[in-house]
């Protein structure tokens, strides 16, 4: 029973998620569905109460699972940013002729599998974890089933994310072979007494590292990216691209931090050089979009650059843990607002505005663009905004890691992401409204979610002091003494 | 050589040794083998039907969904299996696990029903 009861948000949202199919179909086919998204955050917001109340810290299904502040604080992480991904769509659903009661219920199948991950204490819950987060987002990407992005965007990014699935699984049977055993504690044991003498430990540790770095968007392994972000539909973007990637940070920070920490010296270099080439390349290639959604689509690219600095600075011991739990929040409030945001936009098929599509934005929508603007800033790194916040929090560690070289790249970094942010701001406020600019639509569940995490945004760059404490508090079980 | 590697060295002999069987069988077959080749034995089917058309031809999409409903209750199957054996070990626990594993299918199935996907055409 203690079992149960350790695993019951991720049981509630199961639930919740099977409740919707089962009502969606005894709706009538063309009944209003927007409701469906309020049952669906009245379901995730059980899931959220009912964590803290009957799960308690400790192991439980013998040792598969590890219920601890990281599994808490994830949690609510996921939660959050799957409530916001709901509250977004109905809208854009209606309008594209997509099934809402699938919409929904695939978001919450993924969402048991970013939290099932951040539960894990074994190989095998954690890649039943990852497979359970991808294969439904894989669906949500070619959810607008008769427009040809949306299609290309579900082959490839399933095509890859089934190839990475099976270098992760690879790298998953040589650990295996290697150590004897599936259980994080154990073979970080193992590990550390052989460490990286033998070729096969280097053969399962660069299996891992390339498994991970497909989920988690880094270059080399980000090919697929531009194009599944650009041609699913927006609203399955937005939460494309910050739940699956928060989730591939539960993975790593589990598996490479917590399972694998004693080989750290080996691949903390190698992130770091990982890290300095992602957030270069996704911002240089960012500067020549002209398409919004395509353009944050390689700025998502960059932001994984800096999340992966605070992995590779590891050696700065929990701060470094909290930087990368911290930025994964901060990350997911801007850049699921910021795409959502296009959604103010009517534009046909997929395929998000272009900047001169933005033009005087600002004078029909004020409010709107407010948002849109506060996101924008925010990923740039401007104070007062939590993505300045989250940037200092990770040049901190880095620092205190030693690696003063990529805290020089991540601050150029934010210098040339500037250029290309406050251009879109430029085209929102400076530009007279003309005969390019896309129609505008205003629905009142958008706004008012939107005003929410913009506001989010802002409260937790003046006061970010709460969240990091709660953050060092959710870092510290990772290593593993 | 530790015993892990020794087993795989049993593998690579395994292959060895089955590809030089059948390399030896297959050239001594051609070697003392009389051919006669006749029309007959050049068809497609040697039992006499003819065949008919081209093998790339297109058949209904529809069967996808039908495939793939087969594959989950398939996989269901292989689930039943270990449970029946050891039903009496697992008792009442195994009994509402499995219950509840075949609800969570069943639900699907509904899905399937009512949105249609059962139909043909």
């Amino acid at each position: 029973m203690s079992n149960v009861l350790a695993v019951m948000p991720e049981i509630v949202v199961t639930v919740v998620a099977t409740l919707v199919l089962l009502v969606d179909t005894m709706l009538p086919r063309r009944a209003e569905r927007g409701w469906l998204a309020l049952l669906t955050v009245a379901g995730l917001l059980v899931a959220l109460v009912s964590g803290p109340f009957v799960t308690v810290p400790g192991t439980a299904f013998n040792g598969f699972v590890q219920i601890d502040t990281f599994t808490t604080f994830s949690r609510v992480v996921f939660i959050v940013l799957a409530i916001f991904a709901v509250l977004v769509a109905p809208g854009y659903l209606a309008r594209h002729d997509i099934p809402a009661g699938e919409y929904y219920a695939i978001v919450l199948f993924s969402t048991v599998g970013a939290m099932t991950i951040a539960l894990s204490n074994d190989l095998i819950t954690l890649f039943l974890g990852i497979e359970l987060m991808s294969i439904p987002v894989y669906a949500l990407a070619g959810m607008q089933r008769h427009d040809r992005y949306s299609n290309e965007a579900a082959l490839k990014y399933f095509l890859l994310g089934a190839f990475s699935s099976s270098l992760l699984l690879y790298g998953f049977a040589w650990l295996y072979g290697v150590t004897g055993t599936t259980e994080f504690g154990p073979i970080a044991a193992a590990v550390a007494r052989t460490g990286l003498a033998d070729g096969p430990t280097l053969i399962a540790l660069a299996l891992v590292t390339a498994g991970l770095s497909f989920k988690a968007a880094v270059v080399p392994f980000h090919q697929w990216t531009p194009d599944a972000y650009d041609g699913a539909p927006t609203p399955a973007t937005a939460f494309m691209s910050v739940a699956p990637k928060a989730a591939a940070f539960a993975a790593i920070l589990r598996l490479m931090v917590g399972g694998l920490g004693p080989l750290g010296t080996d691949w903390g270099i190698a992130f770091a050089v990982l890290a300095a080439v992602t957030m270069t390349l996704g911002n240089v290639v960012a500067l020549a979009q002209t398409n919004v959604k395509r353009m944050l689509a390689y700025s998502s690219v960059a932001h994984t650059g800096y999340i992966l600095a605070a992995v590779a600075a590891y050696r700065a011991g929990d701060s470094a843990g909290a930087a990368v739990l911290f930025y994964v929040i901060a990350y997911g409030l801007m850049n699921l607002g910021a795409f959502a945001c296009l959604l103010y936009f009517d534009i046909e098929g997929t395929r998000g505005a272009t900047l001169m599509e933005l033009n005087g934005f600002a004078r029909q929508e004020p409010l709107g663009a407010l948002t849109f603007a506060i996101f924008l800033i925010s990923l740039t790194g401007i104070p007062p905004t939590v993505g300045f916040v989250a940037k200092v929090f990770v040049i901190q560690p880095v620092l205190d890691a030693g690696l003063t070289w990529l805290a020089v790249i991540i601050a150029l970094n934010a210098v040339l992401a500037a250029f290309y942010y406050l251009r879109v701001v430029v085209h929102l406020y400076m530009h007279e409204t003309d005969e390019r600019s896309a129609p505008i639509i205003s629905e009142r569940m958008l706004n008012v979610s939107l005003g929410v995490s913009a506001l989010a945004v802002v409260v937790l760059g003046v006061l970010p002091d709460g969240l990091y404490a709660w953050a060092l508090q959710a870092a510290a079980p990772l290593v593993l003494r | 050589m530790p015993d892990y590697n020794l087993s795989y060295f049993y593998v690579f002999a395994f292959f060895v040794a089955a590809a030089i069987f059948i390399t030896l069988l297959l050239g001594l077959a051609r070697l003392i083998a009389p051919r006669k080749v006749t029309v007959e034995k050049a068809r497609t089917y040697e039992s006499g039907e003819e065949p008919v058309g081209q093998a790339w031809s297109r058949y209904p999409t529809h069967f996808y969904v039908f495939a793939l409903l087969f594959v989950v209750f398939d996989v269901e199957v292989i689930f039943l299996f270990p449970w029946a054996v050891l039903f009496r070990t697992l008792g009442w626990y195994g009994l509402v696990e499995m219950v509840i594993f075949i609800a969570i299918l069943v639900v699907g199935l509904y899905y399937a029903w009512r949105k249609k996907a059962l139909n043909w055409y």
